[in-house]
């Protein structure tokens, strides 16, 4: 597979946040992760980009804790685990965060230069930009805008458009329907299946298995920190167990 | 009418150091989220480089100055590196630590040159009247120089790549990180050139002021309290806060010169005033949360 993760544990302190997860997705998937609050879905594409060893590399030095992690991460055959998460990008892999996290100060453009900002080639960051201009045309009217002053759909766009100007390989997604209205959250899923029609392969972290799913290839379902249910979207959507995960803990999408 | 001229000629003077320092304080609490006590303390060792440069090697005070900018950068990436990179993430020991370089650098001075006033020559003599006052030509090129460095670094931090990346480094080191910004290596070079900053106001003030090991300590109590009064973390905030506490300062030793030592106080109270009325001062922004 492209992207392969086999027998990653997580811990922060005493807590065992993944519990021997090993997944994967392959050239030009959809993939989405899905599974109720708290499972560790967030904290898996953490660890994926590097992000989670970065913070263990902080909490060494603090008094606040400590993580330890195991397992393996792959991508593109290359080991990755190692690797910092700063370099992590480069090598086509890039995370549009929980909650969007825009730089909040910075303008639209700004925001979209960062995510350029291993690009050195001015005529490459202009191409990557019309295209996400293209893909999302609010961010172009909005280009010199703040982007703490966008609206939630709009911030997101704003998570999704930064990511793609790294012209990643794989787009690792959390939750970018939080919050949102179902017309803004058909616009970015129908962006979603744009690029995976384009090659990209994608992997999509949401609460809403039925939206998730209905839009993937395959799917896992992680619950406390484990991968309980694999297969097809299909199947997924059609297993009784993965309805009564979901229609247990949490019923339907935020109103 | 001349009085309000001394006013204005000594607050923007004033006004401009402390921006200058503020500002260079802030970008590193902002980037490398590292109180640096020590902040004032690097520009008074550049002004001793100066003084070691001109009075005893013969230097013109041109290079002096060039090469105290200088050793203030490497000696900002230096201490970043070797002292305040291992404790960064822990507050109290960055607060402990910086204020033990700054007693260390001060020791330093008054062994190597004892605590006696000492004065460096002025880059350029003469003056100039304007409505009958006495501008002494070092006055004005210190507030112009200062005024320019201020103008480059505005156009550093929002015209070139690096400036993108302490911005956003600033606002959210985690997704700075994830877009391919080394955010530690980022930290590094913040404080060398905020402690290049510092350096070059210590280098163009000097020939202002008296020297001697203390000199860092009022600046440093002025520095902070434009720091809190302009908002933690606004750069705006600390342009404007340094200019209103530096017109505190002058208009409090021109309107009564025999009260001249409560200028400090009378630009803290001012400092509380404002807090008590917006406690998030005067450009006030919120922080963003990590996670
Ligand atoms: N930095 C941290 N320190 C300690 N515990 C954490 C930390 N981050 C997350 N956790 C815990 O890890 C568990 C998994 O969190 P995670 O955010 O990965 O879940 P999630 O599946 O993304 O949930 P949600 O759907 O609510 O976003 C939770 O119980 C959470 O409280
Ligand atoms: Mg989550």
């Amino acid at each position: 597979m492209l992207l392969e993760v086999s027998n990653v544990s997580v811990w922060y302190d005493k807590a065992m946040l993944i519990n021997n997860v090993s997944m994967g997705v392959d050239q030009g998937e959809l993939v989405s992760l899905v599974g109720p609050n708290g499972a560790g879905k967030s904290t898996l594409l953490r660890t994926i980009t590097g992000l989670v060893a970065w913070e263990k590399e902080l909490k060494k030095r603090s008094t606040h804790g400590e993580i330890k992690l195991e397992g393996q991460i792959t991508f593109d055959g290359e080991r990755i685990d190692k690797v910092p998460a700063h370099e992590i990008v480069r090598r086509g892999l890039i995370l549009a965060p929980e909650r969007r996290r825009p730089f909040k100060e910075m303008t639209v453009i700004d925001n979209l230069m960062v995510g350029a900002y291993l690009i050195r080639d001015k005529a490459n960051i202009e191409e990557n930009l019309e295209k996400v201009y293209q893909l999302f045309p609010v961010l172009k009217e909005r280009s010199h805008q703040v982007s703490g002053t966008l609206s939630g759909g709009e911030q997101q766009m704003l998570a999704v458009g930064r990511a793609l100007m790294s012209r990643p390989t794989v787009l690792l997604l959390d939750e970018p329907s939080l919050g949102l209205a179902p017309r803004v959250i058909a616009a970015i899923f129908g962006v979603l299946d744009e690029l995976r029609h384009e090659g990209l392969s994608i992997l999509l972290v949401e609460q809403d298995a039925a939206v998730a799913l209905r839009h993937a290839d395959r799917g896992y379902v992680m619950r406390t920190g484990r991968v309980v249910r694999a297969g097809t979207a299909g199947e997924l959507l059609a297993d009784d167990g993965v309805r009564e995960i979901y229609l247990g803990p949490r019923h339907g999408s935020e109103g | 009418m001349s009085m309000v001229l001394d006013i204005v000629v000594m607050g923007l003077i004033k006004g401009s150091i402390y921006a200058l320092l503020a500002i260079s304080f802030s970008l590193i609490f902002g980037v490398a989220r590292i109180v640096n006590i020590a902040h004032t303390a690097f520009y008074m060792v550049a002004a001793y480089c100066i003084y070691t440069a001109t009075h005893y090697l013969g230097w013109h005070p041109v290079p002096a100055m060039l090469i105290a900018i200088v050793i203030s950068i490497l000696l900002g990436m230096i201490t970043y590196k070797l002292v305040l990179n291992p404790i960064r993430e822990h507050e109290g020991a960055v607060l402990i630590a910086t204020m033990a370089i700054a007693m260390i650098f001060q020791e330093i001075m008054t062994l190597a040159f004892t605590g006696t006033y000492l004065s460096v020559p002025n880059l350029i003599d003469g003056f100039i009247e304007i409505l009958g006052v006495k501008v002494f030509n070092q006055q004005l090129l210190t507030l112009g120089s200062a005024v320019v460095v201020m103008v480059l670094l505005v156009l550093f931090l929002f015209k070139t790549k690096l400036g993108l990346a302490l911005r956003s480094t600033a606002q959210d080191r985690e997704v700075a990180n994830l877009m391919g910004i080394n955010e530690s290596k980022v930290a590094m070079i913040t404080m060398g050139i905020a402690i290049g900053l510092a350096g070059f106001a210590g280098a163009i003030v000097v020939p202002l002021e008296i020297l001697e090991p203390h000199m860092w300590t009022t600046p440093l109590v002025m520095m902070m309290a434009v720091v809190v009064l302009g908002g933690l973390g606004s750069l705006k905030g600390s342009f404007v806060a340094a200019y209103i506490m530096g017109f505190t300062e002058a208009s409090v030793v021109f309107l009564s010169p025999q009260g001249a030592f409560l200028k400090v106080s009378v630009a803290l109270l001012i400092m509380i005033i404002v807090l008590l009325i917006r406690p998030e001062g005067l450009f006030g922004v919120y922080f963003e949360e990590e996670r």
